[in-house]
């Protein structure tokens, strides 16, 4: 059943088209990786499927409903999750509080099973032992991982992960992939949109892959096929992917 | 009518205000403490060495943006990444501080006085030369600080650092000396409001006068749209205008303070431009 | 976390008053600062939002008493508790409507909407003439008839004291039960970062609302139990009086932001500091007041009791919350 539907948003700041006309479907259990250098859109169409911002033209359908007019509060309530580029945990506030939130309010569970949840997600990552410690401590892979948990302890049908490799070693990001895949196998309801530059990981991760430049869509299918697309290397200014 | 007058002073004295929310993102709730003291530098010009208020008005700029540098210094830089609270209160309890060492060093009692030079007839209504000095000084801030702005290099670098403090960075601007010049240049417009004020207030000057001009300011400031120049002395107009017009309309409904139900009105206006058009009534 | 020290400090304090009448008012005076510092620090800890017009409660709560007794004779001992309701109504609904409309705006906007609640209210009693106007009310004949002379000395000393001790003790519990509520973490969230809470699901303004009417409603008790039962009287010019936020958040941020037992040792040293100052250099309070917020603000933004919380450890923590 389709998941998320996104249907020809348009996305203008003054004069620029950040995102121009872009459509596609993602189904349960399906990763999609948006792929595209810096200005190409990527974040902000995330941000406009999170609802962070209201397209200018074009709909957005999550699970048959029509979102498109919906605050950031609500599409969390109705399953959607995402993780910050940038880890952005609340830093005076413990590593289990900080997964609590998103426990009670992205998965609107009581105080008692919220916990549960956190410790589970906590347990996941890897985090567990530190749970007690401030989040404002943590090392930048900790943290990483923090927001992955936070995200996840709500139970979400979609994953929203914003270029979560960015700035790890390539032991970190196997297992973060490890994770993410483990994930995806294991707990089958979460489809995730993962936005990264790094074509390795996109690659082993990915159903699908979308790839975007100057807002619009490129390419788009199979990761063999939509990362070998002429149009993808001339934009990359790379050799074909093998 | 006489509300234009006033209200073109109301509009200096938002100047300063509506620059550094602009620039800085600050907003200045200590802002009626600085109008103070450009009154008492009026009045201590004139009674204690006869400087007439243009003189006055001179050296309050000159104090005002010392001071603005001091304050740029020791509250805002430290504090910008601290948080709003931080420097809502900080700036909030240097108001307080400043109303109190007044009242300290120069007593709680009300002061004033008198710059008469005259008056002219104005189409049927006689408006006194001082008063008519004070709203010109006024227009020529407003329009001078907004050609500056405009025409500048330094006022384009603020104008910058007002869309996209990042951004403008980016490009090379150094935008801690702007930020450091704006408050300085809002600070000192602000004083030479208080200076211009004290001819509209012949008996008002006191150490706490400044806490309802920091009301009326911000009211103005955003009617006319925080951080627009143009948007704040137009909006002073209005308010003049409908302080005025307020204050006889409540006088013949009978109210025994009408001074005091127009201000009422006025907090009422805040809220509802707040809430209803954060960005100001017009776009200047 | 486990309120009882602080819950404790309270009723030994108020075990003081009665055990010994004459300190009644002192602990009253000191006491005002910790409930203050207490309710101020339930929406402005919590939150950190600042409303400048925040003492509008504590008038709120000094008129529901007042309007009672001078307005609806024949009441008897009942005026007060009714007196109470009414200013805590008052104080709740005050803050209702200016939340609702003020709430929904960033921390600057939202500081500039509240600078004009206090003086708007206050020129708007004086303005319009309304109980008492600029001329105030005063309630010492109307409680002698309504509760007879003994009773409404004893109130106006002890029993004064103990609605004010009374009032920080509740605002422990209160404090106690949002932080071990959805609302706790909910308005943590908001606190530290109000974008990332929004896209994670809260909607801030209930949680601001909460805060901000649970706030107000102890400062509209407070101000019932200082102004009019205390001392009788309830004047524009004292209970409308600027300077009392500050005395709150000098309260709040001295003994650390969103900390129950912070306030407790804020207003004592608050208190003392400035009686100090009283002895030392009369008039001049409200200067070092001022100047002591401004230098803990910028140099100590955690308070006593909050950074001294970050060097335990997380079981002894709780303790001291």
């Amino acid at each position: 059943m389709t998941l998320l539907k996104v249907e020809h948003v348009v996305k203008k700041f003054g004069g620029l088209r950040a995102v121009d006309g872009v459509s596609f479907a993602l189904d349960r259990g399906e990763f999609l990786a948006v792929v595209g250098p810096n200005g190409s859109g990527k974040t902000t169409l995330l941000n406009l499927i999170n609802g962070v911002y209201k397209p200018d033209e074009g709909r957005i359908f999550f699970e048959g409903v029509d979102v498109t007019e919906l605050p950031p509060y609500k599409r969390a309530r109705l399953g959607m999750s995402r993780a910050f580029q940038v880890p952005r945990p609340f830093p005076e506030s413990t590593v289990l509080d900080n997964v609590v939130v998103g426990a009670l309010f992205n998965g609107g569970y009581d105080l008692r099973r919220a916990r549960e949840a956190a410790e589970e997600a906590l347990r996941y990552v890897g985090l567990y032992d530190k749970r007690h410690e401030l989040a404002g401590r943590l090392t930048f892979n900790e943290l990483r991982l923090l927001e992955l948990a936070r995200a996840l302890a709500g139970n979400p049908k979609l994953l929203l992960l914003d270029e979560v490799m960015a700035g790890l070693t390539p032991r970190e990001i196997d297992a973060l992939v490890q994770l993410i895949k483990k994930l995806a196998e294991e707990r089958g309801i979460a489809a995730i949109s993962l936005v990264e530059h790094r074509m390795r990981a996109v690659a082993q991760l990915a159903h699908r892959v979308i790839v975007m430049h100057q807002g619009k869509m490129i390419a788009e299918g199979p990761p063999e096929k939509a990362l070998n697309d002429p149009k993808v290397v001339e934009v990359y200014l790379g050799r074909p992917w093998r | 009518m006489s509300g234009l007058i006033i209200g073109s002073v109301y509009g200096l004295i938002t100047l300063g205000l509506s620059l550094i929310f602009g620039v800085l993102r600050v907003a200045n709730v200590a802002h009626g403490s600085f109008v103070m003291i450009g009154a008492y530098v009026a009045f201590f010009g004139f009674t204690l060495w006869g400087a007439p208020p243009p003189a006055a008005g001179i050296g309050a700029l000159a104090l005002g943006a010392g001071l603005g540098a001091l304050v740029y210094y020791v509250v805002v830089k430290p504090l910008m990444k601290a948080g709003e609270l931080n420097i809502l209160v900080a700036l909030f309890a240097l108001g307080l501080l400043i109303a109190e060492a007044a009242r300290m060093a120069w007593g709680p009692d009300f002061r004033g006085y008198t710059w008469s030079i005259g008056s002219v007839s104005l189409g049927g209504l006689v408006v006194e030369l001082s008063k008519a000095f004070g709203a010109l000084t006024a227009l020529v801030t407003a329009v001078g600080l907004e050609v500056f702005l405009r025409r500048t290099y330094f006022g384009r670098a603020v104008r910058a650092v007002v869309q996209d403090p990042v951004g403008a960075q980016v490009v090379g601007i150094d935008v801690e000396r702007v930020f450091l010049l704006s408050t300085a240049m809002g600070i000192g417009i602000t004083t030479l409001g208080g200076v211009m004020l004290t001819l509209f207030i012949p008996v008002g000057i006191n150490p706490y006068m400044g806490g309802i001009y920091t009301l009326i300011s911000f009211v103005i400031a955003v009617m006319g749209g925080l951080g627009s120049i143009m948007g704040a002395y137009v909006a002073g107009l209005l308010f003049g205008v409908f302080q005025s017009v307020g204050y006889y309309v409540f006088s013949l409904m009978g109210f025994a303070q009408p001074f005091e139900m127009a201000l009422f009105l006025a907090f009422v206006l805040l809220l509802l431009i707040l809430l209803f058009k954060p960005t100001g009534l017009f776009r200047l | 976390m486990k309120p009882y020290i602080p819950l404790g400090i309270y009723l030994a304090l108020m075990a003081a008053a009665f055990a010994a009448p004459e300190y009644s008012k002192l602990i009253a005076s000191v006491a005002f600062f910790m409930a203050l510092g207490q309710a101020v620090n339930i929406f402005v800890g919590l939150t950190r939002y600042v409303d400048f017009g925040y003492v509008a409660f504590l008038a709120m709560g000094a008129y529901g008493v007042g309007v009672v007794l001078t307005y609806l004779p024949g009441l008897g001992l009942a005026a007060l508790p009714v007196g109470i309701a009414l200013g805590v109504a008052m104080a709740a609904a005050l803050a209702a409507v200016v939340g609702a409309i003020a709430l929904r705006l960033r921390g600057a906007y939202f500081a500039i909407a509240t600078i004009g609640v206090n003086e708007g209210l206050k020129h708007l009693i004086v303005g319009a003439n309304i109980w008492g106007g600029g001329a105030g009310l005063i309630l010492s004949s109307a409680m002698f008839r309504e509760f007879g002379r003994e009773t409404a000395l004893f109130l106006s000393t002890v029993g004064s004291t103990a609605l004010i001790l009374f009032t920080g003790a509740l605002a422990v519990v209160a404090m106690y039960l949002i932080q071990s509520s959805r609302a706790g973490y909910a308005l943590a969230a908001v606190r530290q970062d109000e974008d990332a809470a929004k896209v994670m699901g809260i909607n801030p303004t209930k949680y601001k609302l909460l805060a901000f009417m649970t706030s107000a409603s102890l400062s509209g008790l407070l101000g019932a139990s200082y102004f009019a039962v205390s001392n009788m009287q309830v004047f524009p010019e004292n209970v409308f009086f600027i300077e009392y936020i500050l005395d709150g958040m000098a309260v709040m941020f001295l003994g650390g932001a969103a900390t129950v037992t912070g306030p407790i040792v804020g207003g004592l040293i608050y208190y003392f500091a400035r009686d100090l100052v009283g002895q030392v250099w009369p008039g001049a309070q409200a200067l070092v007041t001022a100047l002591l917020v401004f230098i803990i603000v910028v140099l100590l933004p955690r308070g006593i009791v909050g950074t001294l919380r970050l060097y335990l450890p997380p079981k002894a923590r709780e303790w001291l919350p």
